[in-house]
């Protein structure tokens, strides 16, 4: 990060360099600490137009190579699954209580760095990595470690507050070259220096070309070394040039995640795990068949039985012992 | 009490080696016949906009299996899907009218695609084709001249 602090005291100049050294790289720890967290986000959200809330739960499993994501609208009672798995990527949808339907279906040998790339994308989009939602800016996800480390963004101001007792970093910044199409102009991070410089609040400003946006998010962590969110409350406005209601949304959720001790097993990613078969020619590793079992067992009680057999003939064989001995006299 | 013991490991012995000779001996299960399918249909010329079109699926296998998806496919010319959005179970031996709603947006040559997933051994993906000429309200087709 590069940036420029106008108008700071030098108290904040040494904050700004604390944060600059520490901050990104606690992030960067924290989801390398969390790459394996999992659980569910269960939520609502409302938005101006929207007739109804909408109520929804989303699953994640993840694995050393595998990732599925089970996203249930629970006002509509229908579900999506995308998963990804060494040998293929699937996408079900099922209706109320109706069985899987497959929907698009890709091996392997059928990536190219395009597809697999699009298959990332929305597997990220539907909630992939929701376990890193707290180190990421709302609304596009970037990672608050690569937005401090670019260039293009400028600190406004780097200062200590404190909260309930608790101290606090705020950060304002600011991305006047951001030439994306929507386009991030800035922003406000509260975090807390003392638990992985993780945010307490993010907020970030927006422009397009047909209005400006605000989003802010809030979150709620369990205890914990690398804590994870435990509640989110988000809520962004957006305020068309050409009209003067702007459209808000606001949306609440729970977090039920964790490291697992043992990661799920690569067949929990498949097909078969939904109760459909597996693609043409695609053959996981088979347990050991049962045989092997017992003819291991066959040969182990075999040698069980020469052993005692050999102790049993050692035992019977009576010992001879030289002794001197003549013929009784009389 | 030795003996003992070496008789009933004799007998587990006996035991295991049948077990593993009964298990090694089951044959793996047979492959079932494959889908009949027809997968390609000419509809000819026809107005542009939405129509219907079918396509014939033969389950010849002695067991019901099931058509569990598909994936639907948009040209430039137009867009296919299947007109049934739930699994369609085909019971032995018969022969079933698999139905797709088209739209034709172009006048002119058009070949719109669908891929249907189907249990077949595995799933197997089966490309449907259906080939024809849009034409226009005024019987414009805009066809490439030979």
């Amino acid at each position: 990060m590069s940036g420029s602090v106008s108008g700071q005291s030098p108290n904040s100049k040494e904050l700004q360099k604390r944060f600059e050294a520490e901050a990104p790289a606690a992030w960067d720890e924290f989801r390398q600490a969390n790459r394996y967290a999992q659980g569910t986000w269960k939520g609502e959200t409302e938005a101006t137009g929207l007739a109804d809330k909408y109520r929804g739960e989303t699953e994640l499993k993840v694995n050393e190579t595998c990732r599925v994501l089970r996203v249930t609208d629970r006002t509509a009672n229908t579900s999506e699954v995308f998963a990804q798995n060494p040998k293929y990527w699937f996408h079900l949808k099922s209706g109320k209580g109706k069985a899987w339907i497959l929907f698009e279906l890709y091996q392997t040998e059928q990536f190219n760095s395009d597809n697999a790339k699009e298959i990332d994308r929305r597997l990220n989009e539907y909630g992939g990595r929701m376990a890193e939602n707290s180190v990421r800016l709302n609304p596009d996800e970037q990672l608050l470690s690569e937005l401090i480390r670019s260039p293009q963004t400028r600190f406004i101001s780097v200062i200590s507050s404190q909260q309930d007792g608790v101290e606090l970093v705020e950060v304002k910044f600011e991305t006047p070259e951001n030439t994306n199409p929507r386009k991030l102009t800035g922003g406000v991070l509260l975090l807390q220096p003392t638990r992985n410089w993780l945010p307490v609040k993010t907020t970030a400003f927006t422009r397009n070309r047909v209005g400006t946006g605000t989003h802010t998010v809030q979150f709620e962590y369990l205890p914990g070394q690398y804590p994870l969110p435990r509640h989110a409350d988000s809520g962004e406005v957006y305020q068309l040039f050409t009209d003067p209601n702007p459209w808000k949304s606001s949306s609440t959720g729970d977090y039920n995640f964790r490291v697992p001790e043992r990661l799920p097993d690569t067949q929990e990613f498949t097909l078969t795990a939904f109760g459909l078969p597996e693609p043409v020619g695609v053959v996981w590793v088979k347990p050991t068949p049962r045989y092997v079992w017992f003819l291991a067992a066959a040969v182990v009680f075999a040698l069980v039985a020469i052993t005692f057999r050999w102790l049993a003939r050692r035992r019977e064989t009576p010992s001879i012992s030289p002794t001197l001995s003549g013929p009784a006299t009389t | 009490m030795n003996t003992i013991v070496f008789r009933v490991a004799v007998i587990a012995v006996v035991v295991a080696v049948a077990l593993a000779g009964y298990f090694a001996s089951q044959p793996e299960p047979r492959a079932e016949p494959a889908f009949a399918i027809t997968a390609e249909c000419d509809i000819a010329s026809v107005p542009l906009g939405p129509g219907t079109v079918a396509f014939t699926v033969t389950n010849p296998a002695n067991k019901p299996r099931r058509i569990i998806g598909c994936y639907a496919q948009c040209q430039a010319a137009g867009c296919m899907d299947a007109k049934s959005n739930e699994q369609i179970t085909i019971a032995p031996g018969e022969t079933i009218e698999y139905q797709c709603d088209y739209d034709v947006y172009k006048p002119g040559p058009f070949e719109l695609k669908l891929d249907v997933f189907l249990e077949d051994n595995g799933i197997r993906t089966v490309t449907l084709t259906v080939r024809g000429v849009g034409v226009a309200a005024g019987g414009k087709t805009d066809a490439p001249k030979p």
